[in-house]
């Protein structure tokens, strides 16, 4: 499967490009870091507090669904390739298997999860 | 000497190990150095191009742009500023390094080369025209949305290890944004893979056809509808206003890029003008026939041989290259007009709206797939409805155009002697 | 109801409370005792017929021996205007608090104590607002001593010139600023459950050097908290220091953006100080300029509330037509943004026909213009969906929060001291007051405050050509002495400025500088409504909101 051998260099020899821009870069550029440099940017005032914080569980629930029909997708795409070979019976088969992740959604939907506030 | 008859680089260097050296690539003990040597190749024109796409692209942004808001935009750099890109790239590569104190310091180094190896392994299965492509893998439609993907993992690694609250806010809004419109863009592609009945992009664009009736945008109304969630959600992956929150900069200052300088700055504004070309390269060799030739079938392509065969495949590449063009400049004139969505709306715009949608899609084009015999009179008449309908709305986008300039200048003397169009070379 | 009718009322119904009827005054005063100023307040407001529900203005004003509080109280709906004084000894200068009774009470009341160090007894957050927290002494207090250094920065220039006399006061100890929790902590959360974020002073939409502190639950926002002062220039205290005409050029940096409206409502101030006829043509002069401001004002905020939403292109086609608003203006005074075109008694520089020309001319394409806004922002659903039904303030909340100019009006307020308490020549102009009209939504959100504008440069367009073609010949200046020096008196003169009242209040004490300016501007008293409006909004709609209301930071800090 030499095809995969393909991306393996492509992504090998991006990445190896951009570290070199970057050595490079490190190598021209100027270097006088000082303290207030090297702070992180809270729009000029003193950072308060930390980043690292607890953020709300919208984002997760947003990843669930994610999670559900990325899922879905994958499982559709092979049938989708074999779709003319199965016939009408792949057709069934497969409309049952979207109608519960529609109906998943449409739960969803209905108890909020995808409402932001 | 054979003919080298089509395919991908691993094809090209079997053709060339048999041709070339006479030598069985099964058995020849220096295959692998050609295989390597084609692959590297391939890597180097890939990324030559992605520079020589994404560069001169913003100096083309940034014209498009100054021409929208009345104004000049970037003329100094070279003629009419063309060279504007080199010297923004020299200016970067000339800036200082800086890595916050309270970063994690591997994983912000790490997220830059995340962004950008994601963005360049999709151009490993992007063909650029009948024969150009790195590799035409079997799985071409998955493998794109898998690498992707490896963006919002760079993107939610620049925010998170930023240790900034607005860096972590766009990597979180990004990581959210595109994870949603990962979906859409899924099920769109689906549509297009069912019509296909194959995951490779070449096969996708074999599949379709020159002219504007073959191609699938017109195949049937589901498909057409398809096209337009497909450009929309395309967008969203790719940042643009009216989707561009996790680089909000009324809101978020920079987003996920904040404590990003330099080089490694570069490579997040990188990024987000390749997909441009990602952007309208997926839609064009998915809905708008790829690079088929008007007239010219791919059969006829790999028969012929010598100059005629490089002479199609440049033809093909600018077909594509200027239906992507036009992709492009759509999602710039796009980004130039229209405001930003807010976050629940951007949500609610892609689970309330683009999924359900392209699930009908899905249904519709099951169906239409089904009970409608390819090549048939139903299926003719249909394609021709579509086309006229993708004709009406282009003409109805040069109308109101035309319409809003007429309108001032009929009412206006100041304005008698503007033009609606500017020759390039006339440009202020 | 006059001054006098009302002060015979509360005499009536507080024997006690009331000390003085001041009717030599410009604009007559009732003083009322500390102890009694919370029942005449409430009284004031609530008794039928009465009904102050506007106030208007709070200044203090250091007497040496004694510290004086004065309010300008106003009726929106009976369009009477009140002034009340309150005062207290200079050494425990104690008054109650009525930010309970008017909202506007609060930030104002905190800038009273900041600059003057009034105790305000009851206000539940009394602390600097303009100075940094570390700040020593009270500026507009006569007997303060600037400090020898701030953190590094003296007063003194190196060669010498300028330098100030420095008191002792610099030797006392500095008090420690306070960040967390007093301004950034949650008000009723428990604390660590949300994120602290400044928004501002360096942020590209906060519209200047402001400070939003933010508390918030991922990207709805519990508490928001504007921090201002980071542009504060001491502008009073600057006056304090200047002759009355010599403080013209000072007033245009109040506000950048309408600097004609600063010129014009100080050269008011002296006028009715000095009783001087302003001459019709250069009435005629001053409204011109006015309006004309007040389209590049609109211009630049109804822009910019596009940009801060997401949208770049209307910005610079706004701009494209000020641009020749500043060439109109340059033109008429030399200047493009700081214009110090008004003189006391009149105006620099006639309107010469070119100008009036060049101004129908450009007013013809403006109208088209106008058209082509609506076509490009207006009417875009996504615009509409980001600023309808966000932010809404109801009409009461807009009265006591002291909301000016298109701020009160997009809240369905008929109010506009152009139409209700005429200046200049407005009453000879005919126009009509914009009132928000739930275009997109209701009443009140972000969408009325912009589309209020939009409307209101269509009216600015109608005044000017009127005026332009009904300006008289004749004299641009009146005869006004040498060096200005009022008679001992007080004057509160307000035009409407682009964002709202501009008042400014004047104490003159018979020398040729004032005693007290006191700057009212419409920016400072509208942020203060942005904590009560921020919880439940989200992230990008605080955008919006500080877009809609015009904030000028500047004009804010003073």
């Amino acid at each position: 499967m030499l095809s995969y051998e393909a991306i393996l260099l492509l992504i090998v020899l991006g990445i190896a490009i951009s570290v070199v821009f970057v050595l490079i870069s490190k190598f021209l550029g100027p270097k006088n870091p000082n303290a207030r440099k090297k702070s992180v940017y809270e729009c000029g005032a003193e950072p308060q507090g930390s980043a690292r914080k607890r953020f709300p569980v919208k984002f997760y629930m947003i990843a669930l669904l994610f999670l559900l029909f990325d899922i879905e997708a994958v499982f559709l795409y092979p049938w989708a390739k074999l779709f003319r070979e199965l016939g009408f019976l792949g057709f069934v088969e497969m409309g049952i298997f979207m109608l519960v992740l529609i109906v998943g959604l449409i739960y969803a939907w209905r108890k909020g999860a995808l409402e932001w506030e | 000497m054979d003919r080298w008859d089509g395919g991908d680089m691993k094809e090209l260097a079997e053709w060339v190990i048999r041709d070339l050296f006479s030598k069985n690539p099964d058995t020849w003990q220096y295959t692998w150095a050609i295989y390597l040597a084609g692959m590297a190749l391939a890597a180097v024109i890939c990324l030559g191009f992605v520079a020589v796409f994404a560069g001169p692209v913003t100096w083309v942004e940034r014209r498009t742009a100054g021409r929208i808001m009345s104004r000049i935009g970037p003329n100094r750099v070279g003629p009419q500023g063309v060279l504007q890109w080199l010297a923004d790239g020299i200016k970067n590569l000339l800036k200082e390094d800086l890595i916050p104190d309270d970063a994690d310091k591997p994983l912000f180094r790490l997220a830059p080369y995340l962004v950008f190896s994601g963005m360049f392994g999709t151009f490993v299965v992007l063909p650029f025209g009948a024969n150009l492509i790195a590799a035409d893998l079997d799985i071409g439609v998955l493998y794109l949305m898998a690498v992707t993907t490896l963006v919002v993992v760079g993107l939610l690694t620049a925010g998170w290890a930023s240790n900034s609250k607005w860096a972590l806010y766009g990597g979180i809004r990004s990581a959210a944004q595109l994870v949603s419109y990962e979906v859409p863009i899924a099920f769109a592609l689906l549509v297009v893979v069912i019509s296909t009945g194959s995951l490779s992009t070449q096969a996708i664009i074999k599949a379709q056809g020159g002219w504007p009736w073959q191609w699938f945008v017109a195949k049937n109304p589901f498909t057409f509808i398809a096209f337009f969630l497909l450009l929309t959600s395309a967008m969203a992956e790719g940042n643009r206003i009216p989707f561009d929150l996790p680089e909000a900069e009324s809101e978020l200052v920079a987003g996920y890029n904040t404590e990003y300088s330099g080089m490694r700055f570069l490579f997040f504004l990188f990024e987000e003008w390749a997909n441009l070309w990602i952007m309208g390269a997926i839609t064009t060799l998915c809905f708008l026939g790829g690079w088929q030739i008007p007239g010219v079938s791919p059969e006829k392509i790999s028969a012929s041989s010598g100059w005629t065969f490089v002479g199609w495949q440049l033809l093909s590449f600018a077909i594509f290259a200027a239906k992507v063009s036009w992709i492009v400049f759509i999602v710039i004139q796009a980004r130039w007009t229209l405001p930003r969505l807010r976050v629940d709306q951007l949500m609610s715009t892609c689970w309330k709206y683009l999924v359900p949608m392209t699930l009908v899609c899905i249904a519709g084009v099951l169906f239409m797939d089904l009970y409608i015999v390819q090549g048939g009179i139903t299926d003719k008449i249909i394609r021709w409805i579509m086309t006229l309908l993708g004709a009406a709305v282009i003409v109805l986008f040069f109308l109101r155009a035309r319409y809003n300039y007429k309108m001032d200048k009929d009412k206006y003397p100041g304005l008698r002697n503007e033009k609606m169009w500017y020759p390039p070379y006339r440009m202020p | 109801m006059d001054a006098r009718e009302i002060y015979g009322l509360l005499v009536q119904k507080f024997p006690e409370g009331i000390l003085e009827f001041k009717e030599n005054l410009l604009d007559p005063a009732i003083e009322v005792k500390p102890q009694a100023l919370i029942d005449v307040a409430f009284f004031l407001k609530a008794e039928q017929g009465l009904e102050f529900d506007y106030l208007r203005c709070l200044s203090g004003v250091d007497l040496k021996d004694q510290l004086e509080v004065v309010y300008q109280l106003h009726s929106i709906a009976k369009g009477h205007d009140l002034v009340i004084k309150v005062k207290a000894a200079a050494g425990d200068p104690v008054i109650p608090s009525v930010s309970g009774i008017w909202k506007t009470a609060n930030w104002h009341e905190r800038e009273a104590f900041d600059l003057l160090g009034i105790n305000f007894q009851g206000h539940d957050d009394l602390r600097r607002i303009l100075l940094p927290e570390d700040w020593i002494g009270h500026p507009l207090k006569k007997d303060y001593v600037p400090q020898p250094e701030y953190h590094g920065i003296t007063p003194d220039r190196p060669d010498g010139l300028d330098a100030i006399p420095i008191g002792e006061g610099g030797e006392q100890p500095r008090p420690p600023i306070q960040y967390l929790p007093a301004m950034h902590g949650p008000k009723d959360e428990p604390e660590g459950k949300l994120f602290h974020l400044n928004m501002g002073p360096h942020h590209p939409s906060t519209h200047g050097v402001l400070n939003f502190m933010l508390n918030t639950d991922g990207e709805v926002l519990s508490r928001v908290v504007p921090e201002v002062g980071y542009l504060h220039r001491g502008m009073e205290k600057l006056a304090e220091n200047l002759q009355y005409s010599g403080n013209m050029p000072y007033t245009d940096r109040i506000d950048y953006l309408g600097s004609m409206f600063c010129n014009h409502g100080w050269a008011m101030a002296i006028e009715r100080l000095l009783n001087i006829e302003v001459p019709k043509r250069a009435e005629y002069c001053r409204v011109i300029v006015d309006e004309l401001n007040r389209i590049a004002s609109h211009l630049i905020a109804t822009g910019s509330m596009a940009m801060d939403v997401g949208a770049f292109t209307p910005f610079t086609h706004w701009l494209r037509e000020r641009e020749t608003i500043n060439d109109i203006m340059e033109m008429i005074c030399g200047a493009r943004l700081t214009y110090n075109y008004m003189r006391i008694g009149g105006v620099s520089r006639d309107i010469s026909p070119a100008v009036v020309e060049k101004t129908l001319a450009w007013l013809d394409h403006f109208d088209i213009i106008m058209e082509e806004f609506d076509r490009l922002i207006s009417e875009n659903q996504i615009f509409i969906k980001r600023l309808a039904e966000i932010a809404v303030i109801s009409a009461e909340d807009a009265i006591d929060y002291g909301l000016s100019g298109p701020n009160l009006r997009a809240s369905g307020v008929d109010f506009d001291i152009r139409r209700d308490e005429p200046y200049s020549v407005y009453p000879e102009l005919d126009f009509d007051v914009i009132t928000g009209k739930a275009w997109k939504g209701s009443l009140g959100d972000c969408y009325d405050r912009y589309y209020c504008r939009m409307d209101e440069m269509r009216q600015s367009v109608r005044i000017l050509r009127q005026a332009l073609k009904a300006m008289p010949e004749g004299d641009i200046r009146a005869k006004v002495p040498k060096t200005i020096k009022p008679d001992p008196n007080e004057v509160y003169s307000r035009v409407e400025s682009a964002r709202g009242e501009l008042g400014y209040y004047v104490v003159s004490d018979g020398s040729p500088k004032p005693y007290r300016a006191k700057y009212r501007t419409g920016s400072f008293t509208s942020m203060s409504i942005i904590e009560h409006l921020s919880p439940g909004l989200m992230v990008a709609d605080l955008v919006a909101l500080i877009a809609s209301f015009d904030v000028v930071a500047p004009e804010v800090d003073r």
